[in-house]
């Protein structure tokens, strides 16, 4: 049935735009469950990675042809940078402005994103053009496909996105739940001030968090640049909205929370894209209308417990 | 409250102090574009193409016993920029004429300023018609957008080198009036001729994925689409039409023109089509010529249609300043408006009587990753070619 | 300095005089200023650049009373501007025609702005179709709050059940070439559009009869001032739509939320195809004098409406903030819970400033389409809703002079860059040119470094008062 085809092929687009989506909320949600901070400057460090994945690849390392080393070798390399970079915003941006209103706060992601940005685009950076993303998967250029029943297409590119989402979330769920560092991560985003007096290096906590955020992100952004092969200074801008609508939805400051949102918003998107008519010039503005009825319906999102405001 | 006043009296006094620039004698010619920005090759080639005339111009002789000296604005690809770039040059910079803009958009904001300075206006790639209707003392240097949308319709249904198709499917960008003018164009001459539009899909600028909408269209099962947008969306476009696993052609205007269409396209743009201003591979001696200077200015860079655009259009209207022997506005106006047959590089060029430039229409088909010279369409007798 | 609260008056046409004969000396000074063509000395360069700062100013000082005295962080000012300019363009764009004839120089300025009171009716079919609309919003809205007791899920249910079916509606709309009888809310949309016009059909004599009741002196600065009036108070209109829902969110969500409210606002006005869509619209501006001679376009017409509208800005909302409301609002900023306790409604207060800021933002869009003639939707993006934020934060947070000068410093520091050739020494021009060229980069960096600098001293002066855990729940 044609039908039903076309239901699961936009189900898979969903899932793969979601994937993305995810990564870069767990992020989001992370940084917030800490910190009760905006990073606003997420969706750029998602940017710098995919930048960075363009840059090892054709400029360090020359990559002529994909080969699964040069893959690895590449998303380690946007790993570290990425790393570094989250590692660097919140020492120099963010741990200065702790004690500050959270307007202050609010500000400073945004001006840390829009020096990354308008950064990016200068010419002796980046430069505003687009950069085509080098493919970096051995034996896609040939057969794309996975799965090619009928009119569903799988991807190759696709499933990979989806395998290597679901590693990294796993490895993060390890570390969230079996290591001290991650125990260190839960009683900081629970009780700051508590964890402080047991004892929790909480400086070492945050600057982990958004290590591990950072790192995520990188990942996300080569892998968009695998599946839609344009990178430019400011492809993040919007991804990083959408995401943190994701982890809204999901419920900001749990990690469950960002996953599922992140899917959830990704087929979200795809289906009105492909079932409402003139639906993709509504593409963006579903995100939005999302957030909106989330936070009128239940602004805890889906997995959020209602915080009681104490006087 | 008084400080409130200060401020004002602040602008005040600043204006006041900031005399305006005294008109000199050279002759300056003013030109905006988008240096920097999300369109940029699009200043920059428009830029280096206009440059290489005025090198040339200005080798032999210049205009009316002088040399001619350019003042370049950059207006970040933003129309409102547009409007303080264009005002400046024409208030500060005592231009005589202004050439400007690629994109429709910010030509048409700059116009109006144009039009009430008396300043006439040559835009070298802005196809949207409704740039030159907003005074007589606005021109184009290149084709409309009715007679792209038209000429690739007629070259896609009837001519034998092309795909011969009759169900079309649409992809167009929402956010831009180029592309929304093209798929009008483009619909209504398919429809006069007897084909039919099976599917219509959109997109906005800076999207990255359109497997919604291709699946969508893949269903309606067309013969051809045509996807009239940009450089920066088109590439991405075609391969992921080919991931789908659609072989069909994909068809295109003069936003197809840019290195990126293929760095970002690579192979899943061969066996498509679009129209432009002209060809590098074109087999005459003007076009020849003008692809070797460039190469020997630009250290081998190979023009595209923006490049050859901004070339003609300096060319254009340095012969305009001769004829009119002057450098008064309204002379010079009535000089471009009275261009008959000028040898431009692109295509000989009359002005007509809406102020559009009659000239011929290139189709190029892509293979083994680069553009080649398919068909001339010639601008019929009634006009713009609907 | 500047008081806590207002100076008594004793009567009230005594407190107008008080407190608008400052900014009527302005408009006079520069009203006179243009009859005897001062402005030709700075010329129509500078005078555009010092027009778009006035404008900055209107946008910066409203920001202020949303972001500083009413601490809402809202991300949207550029949208409500955008509403503004639309609606004020398409009323000018609609009823002073643009009567043109190509081979002619310029359109007869006899017929143009010569109905006011059409420009009127129009709003008023406007601000009617959109009552209905949003008293039927509304009226279902509250049809499915009040489901909740019969079920308490029910009311996700019904909104799913409604979403689908406008989907399907719309789907099937679309499809056919007419309208099929069942598809209610397609219909409903049509019908909507179908009263504007009929009702613009019919006030069409109204609107005359109330044009001529004008002299015709008065004509064209009445159509001008109606467009204003009605941009200003359709931006207001859609920022209460808009502060509904979101304004009993906290900072970090209103931000997005408003910020997303935007994108939304923008994206429907590209798809309508009177506004222009995505050519964007063109419009008449008010510079034609009628006069026989050659020059017939005075292009520093709107410079007393701009510099005016400023200046009145400054004082409503300076005024604004020290009366008894503005007090309230600054209690709930500070405290809300405090401030409910003391019987002060936090969500009324929030949505007078949301509200107040966005109707001066629209009165800026409307200025801006008049000088301007030509909107696109691109010029008012996210971007542009952080370059006011950014005027509004250097000019420090708490204060409305502030972000006037810096609104004025930010427009006029990159045009004085860009054309330093006239300033500087030669040696510095290249460095110049690369300052105006980065100077979104070199906003970034100022604004990070002045946010992390003013905080470190601001934290120690405030040591012995705040406390210092980061979990704090206010803003």
């Amino acid at each position: 049935m044609p039908q039903f085809q076309q239901f699961v092929q936009q189900l898979i687009n969903g899932l793969s735009i979601g994937a993305i989506y995810a990564l870069i909320a767990v992020g989001y949600t992370m940084v917030y469950g800490v910190l009760r901070l905006i990073n606003f400057a997420h969706g750029d460090v998602y940017m710098i990675g995919a930048m960075t994945g363009f840059y090892a690849s054709t400029r360090w390392f020359h990559l002529q042809q994909p080969t699964w080393a040069g893959f690895f070798l590449v998303l380690v390399c946007s790993m570290l940078v990425c790393g570094a970079l989250g590692y660097f915003i919140e020492l120099l941006a963010y741990r200065p402005l702790r004690n500050q209103p959270r307007i202050v706060s609010l500000i400073t992601a945004i001006a840390v994103s829009m020096l990354l940005e308008f950064g990016g685009q200068a010419k002796w950076m980046f430069g505003p053009d687009p950069k085509p993303f080098p493919d970096l998967i051995p034996g896609v250029e040939a057969h794309p496909d996975l799965v090619h029943m009928g009119q569903l297409v799988i991807g190759k590119v696709d499933a990979m996105i989806f395998l290597i989402a679901l590693v990294m979330m796993f490895a993060l769920r390890y570390v969230v739940r079996q290591t001290k560092m991650g125990l260190a991560l839960r009683a900081v985003s629970y009780r700051f001030d508590t964890a402080a007096l047991m004892g929790v290096n909480v400086n070492r906590v945050i600057s982990f968090t958004f290590v591990l955020g950072s790192v995520l992100a990188a990942v996300a952004g080569v892998l968009v640049g695998l599946r839609s092969p344009k990178v430019d200074p400011l492809m993040g801008l919007l991804p990083g909205l959408k995401a943190f609508i994701a982890a809204v939805l999901g419920g900001i400051g749990d990690i469950r929370g960002a996953l599922a949102g992140g899917f959830l918003l990704g087929i979200t998107e795809a289906m009105v894209v492909s079932y409402f008519p003139k639906g993709s010039e509504y593409r963006d503005g579903v995100a939005f209308l999302v957030l909106i009825a989330i936070l009128v319906v239940k602004p805890s999102g889906l997995f959020g417990r209602a915080v009681q405001e104490k006087v | 409250m008084r400080r409130d006043i200060l401020i004002l009296l602040l602008i005040g006094v600043t204006s006041w102090v900031c005399r305006a620039a005294r008109a000199d004698d050279d002759i300056v010619i003013g030109e905006f574009g988008s240096l920097t920005g999300g369109t940029a090759t699009f200043g920059t080639s428009t830029d280096e193409g206009l440059r290489l005339a005025l090198d040339e111009i200005n080798s032999s002789g210049g205009v009316l016993g002088k040399a001619i000296r350019v003042v370049v604005e950059d207006d970040q690809s933003k129309p409102e920029a547009a409007v303080t770039a264009v005002q400046k040059l024409i208030s500060e910079d005592h231009v005589i004429a202004v050439i400007g803009e690629v994109a429709s958009s910010r030509s048409l904001a700059a116009a109006p300023v144009c039009q009430r300075s008396r300043i006439p206006m040559l835009s070298p790639s802005s196809t949207n018609p409704k740039v030159t209707a907003v005074g007589n003392f606005i021109f184009r240097a290149c084709f409309i957008d009715p007679f792209q949308g038209a000429a690739m319709a007629n070259f896609a249904m009837n001519n034998d080198k092309g795909p011969k198709a009759r169900r079309f499917a649409i992809l167009y960008d929402v956010k831009n009036d180029y592309s929304v003018g093209l798929r009008q164009f483009f619909t209504q001459t398919v429809k006069a001729n007897g084909g039919q539009i099976v599917a219509d899909e959109s997109y906005g600028e800076g999207d990255i994925d359109f497997k919604a909408q291709l699946t969508n269209i893949e269903r309606a099962a067309p013969d051809a689409i045509y996807v009239p947008g940009y450089y920066t969306e088109v590439g991405l476009i075609c391969r992921q039409a080919r991931d789908l696993g659609m072989s069909i052609p994909l068809m295109g205007g003069d936003g197809w023109d840019s290195d990126k269409t293929f760095q970002i396209g690579r192979d899943a743009v061969n066996g498509c089509y679009f129209t432009n201003h002209y060809s590098p591979d074109e087999d005459t001696p003007r076009v020849k010529d003008f692809v070797a200077h460039y190469r020997a200015k630009y250290a081998n860079k190979t023009p595209d249609a923006m490049a050859i655009l901004g070339y003609d259009a300096m060319g254009m209207l340095a012969d305009a300043i001769k004829r009119a022997g002057s450098t008064d506005g309204r002379q010079i106006r009535d000089a471009l408006a009275h261009t008959k047959g000028y040898p431009g590089a692109s295509g000989n060029i009359t002005m007509d009587a809406r102020r559009n430039a009659q000239k011929p229409i290139v189709i190029l088909k892509i293979e083994n990753d680069q553009a080649h010279f398919v068909a001339t369409v010639q601008p019929d007798a009634a006009g713009s070619g609907k | 300095m500047p008081t806590d609260s207002l100076p008594l008056v004793r009567s009230w046409w005594l407190a107008l005089i008080h407190n608008l004969w400052m900014p009527a000396v302005l408009v006079a000074i520069v009203w006179i200023g243009r009859e005897l063509e001062f402005a030709d000395r700075p010329g129509p360069y500078v005078m555009h650049v010092a027009m778009i700062a006035g404008i900055n100013i209107i946008l910066a000082v409203s920001l202020q009373l949303t972001i500083g005295v009413s601490g809402q962080f809202s991300l949207g000012h550029a949208g409500f501007m955008a509403v503004g300019a639309y609606l004020a363009g398409y009323s000018t764009f609609v009823f002073a025609p643009w009567n043109f004839d190509p081979n002619a120089d310029y359109p007869d300025p006899r017929q143009l702005f010569a109905n006011p009171g059409a420009t009127l009716m129009s709003f008023v079919a406007l601000a009617v179709v959109a009552g209905i609309a949003s008293g039927l919003v509304l009226g279902l809205f509250l049809l499915i709050r009040q489901a909740r007791r019969i079920f308490p899920a029910l009311p996700l249910i019904l909104i799913t059940i409604f979403l689908i079916w406008i989907v399907v509606d719309a789907r099937n709309a679309f499809n056919s070439p007419e309208i099929p009888t069942l598809c209610i809310w397609s219909r409903g949309a049509i019908g909507l559009v179908h009263l504007y016009n009929a009702i613009l059909l019919h006030s069409r004599s109204a609107g005359l009869w109330l044009s001529a009741t004008l002299p015709d002196a008065w004509r064209k600065p009445a159509s001008l001032m109606v467009a204003i009036v009605g941009g200003g108070t359709a931006a207001a209109a859609a920022a209460l739509l808009v502060g509904l829902p979101t304004l009993r969110l906290r900072g970090d969500y209103l931000a997005i939320a408003t910020l997303g409210f935007a994108e939304i606002i923008r994206n429907v006005i590209v798809t309508i195809p009177a506004l222009g869509a995505a050519t964007g619209l063109s419009v008449n501006v008010y510079w034609t004098k009628p006069s026989p001679a050659d020059q017939i376009f005075e292009p520093f017409y709107m410079s007393p409406w701009i510099f005016g509208t400023a200046a009145l800005t400054l004082m409503l909302i300076g005024r604004l903030v020290r009366s008894p409301t503005g007090r309230a609002i600054k209690t709930v900023r500070d405290d809300e819970i405090a401030a409910a306790a003391m019987g002060i409604d936090p969500t009324h207060h929030r949505v007078v400033a949301f509200v107040t800021g966005a109707f001066f933002a629209g009165v800026a869009g409307a200025l801006y389409v008049h000088l301007d003639g030509y909107l696109n939707t691109n010029s008012f993006s996210f971007m542009r809703s952080i370059e006011i934020v950014v005027m509004v934060t250097l000019g420090g947070v708490e204060s409305l002079f502030g972000a006037a000068i810096a609104a004025v410093a930010l427009t006029a520091i990159p045009e004085l860059l860009d054309n330093a050739e006239r300033f500087l020494p030669g040696a510095l021009t290249p460095q110049a040119h690369w300052m105006a060229d980065n100077r979104f980069v070199l906003y970034a960096f100022l604004l990070l470094v002045i946010m992390i600098t003013r905080s470190k001293l601001k934290g120690a002066i405030r040591k012995t008062r705040r406390k210092r855990i980061p979990q704090t729940q206010r803003s």
